[in-house]
């Protein structure tokens, strides 16, 4: 009986042991799956493909009523601002949009057309929003959630900063003037580099 | 007494609980079959894409799920995407694409790549585990059944206090 139990016991222990490993390599192989998604994803914070890229179409009418299309702007500085009217983020910065669209006007050195898109807001809050805050450039209205989709925005504030060429070359999530200023240099260094 | 009962609780066949798990498989694949060849409703498309796709604000939330601005607006555009015509894939791939929100827009991992392993793992895991049971069950069988000895046959009688080489009560001893 000893002799039985224990060769028994040899043809269970081998399939066993080869469950046991099989678990364990198929448990090491998911744990490095999850670890490698959880490092993409982190990554990914500050992910955003379109620099580098063409940015893409800013087509609308503004709050004013008049259309607007980035495109005639080709040649000059461009920055794509999204914003709300109930964002905190979006009024805290919007001084320094006012600053900067007030030192890069249509005689500046380097000329630079502030664009603001609304995201999931309404006229009239955003009519007084300016009238209160300041600044005097387009601001698309309506149907811009299809805009924003396209550009990847997750929330807003997000600012994308277009060149002449008409590629985006630096995104904000709140922008400082100072930081578009040394972007814009930084850009500008670059492309006349050989 | 002993006779009725054995009587009234026959043994259940072998077979039975198998058949029985063939038979559940079997009517599961039928009904799964046919519910994956009716085509779905916009509706539903629209609800299992919103399903899949990560909100880009939160974390761990589908934009079905999500109420953030963001989420709220590809709810809308998946809406009118569905409604344009674009077939499932072109929308996930709007989404996944580096411009927009990358590759992990996708909460269903991908089935190429390194994430395909999330789908390929557990298969090979089954398949392997099915091959060593069987391995095993065969091995088990052909070792052959052992009859027992004098000596478990006076254990057993020890246990049922009955004298040694004993039958079984109301029927004869095995061999």
């Amino acid at each position: 009986m000893t002799d039985g139990a224990d060769a028994s016991g040899a043809t269970l222990r081998r399939p066993v042991r080869l469950a046991a490993v099989v678990t364990g390599v198929v448990l090491v192989a998911l744990l490095g799956v999850l670890a490698w998604q959880v490092a993409a994803g982190e990554d990914d914070t500050v992910r955003n493909g379109l620099v580098g890229r063409a940015a893409p179409a800013v087509v609308g009418t503004s709050i004013t009523g008049e259309p607007v299309d980035i495109d005639r702007w080709r040649g000059d500085w461009v920055l794509v601002n999204f914003f709300a009217t109930w964002c905190v983020p979006c009024v805290r910065e919007h001084p320094e949009l006012v600053a900067f669209a007030a030192a890069h006007g249509p005689d500046a050195e380097v000329p630079v057309e502030v664009v603001s898109v609304a995201f999931d807001d309404d006229a009239a809050s955003i009519e007084e929003f300016f009238a209160t805050n300041g600044g005097d450039w387009p601001v698309l209205v309506g149907d811009t959630g299809p805009i924003a989709l396209d550009y990847g925005v997750r929330g807003v504030p997000e600012s994308f900063l277009i060149s002449p060429a008409g590629q985006v070359v630096a995104i904000f999530y709140g922008v400082t003037a100072a930081d578009l200023d040394a972007a814009i240099a930084t850009a500008t260094a670059g492309a006349a580099q050989p | 007494m002993s006779a009725s009962r054995t009587s009234t609780s026959r043994p259940i066949p072998l077979w039975l609980p198998w058949a029985i798990m063939a038979a559940i498989v079997v009517v599961a694949l039928a009904v799964g079959s046919v519910g994956i060849n009716e085509p779905p409703t916009n509706a539903e498309r629209v609800q299992n894409l919103t399903r899949s796709i990560r909100c880009p604000q939160c974390a761990g939330q589908s934009v079905a799920e999500s109420d953030v601005s963001v989420s709220r607006e590809i709810r809308r555009d998946i809406a009118q995407r569905v409604e344009q015509g674009q077939t499932d894939e072109e929308i996930r791939a709007y989404y996944s694409s580096d411009t927009v929100y990358g590759p992990d827009a996708l909460l269903t991992p991908p089935a190429d790549g390194v994430g395909g392993l999330v789908w390929v793992l557990p298969v090979v895991a089954i398949a392997l585990a099915a091959v060593g049971l069987t391995l095993a069950f065969r091995r088990w069988a052909a070792s052959g059944r052992r009859d027992a000895t004098d000596e478990d046959r006076a254990l057993v009688a020890e246990a049922l206090d009955v004298p040694d080489g004993g039958t079984e009560p109301g029927g004869a001893g095995r061999p």
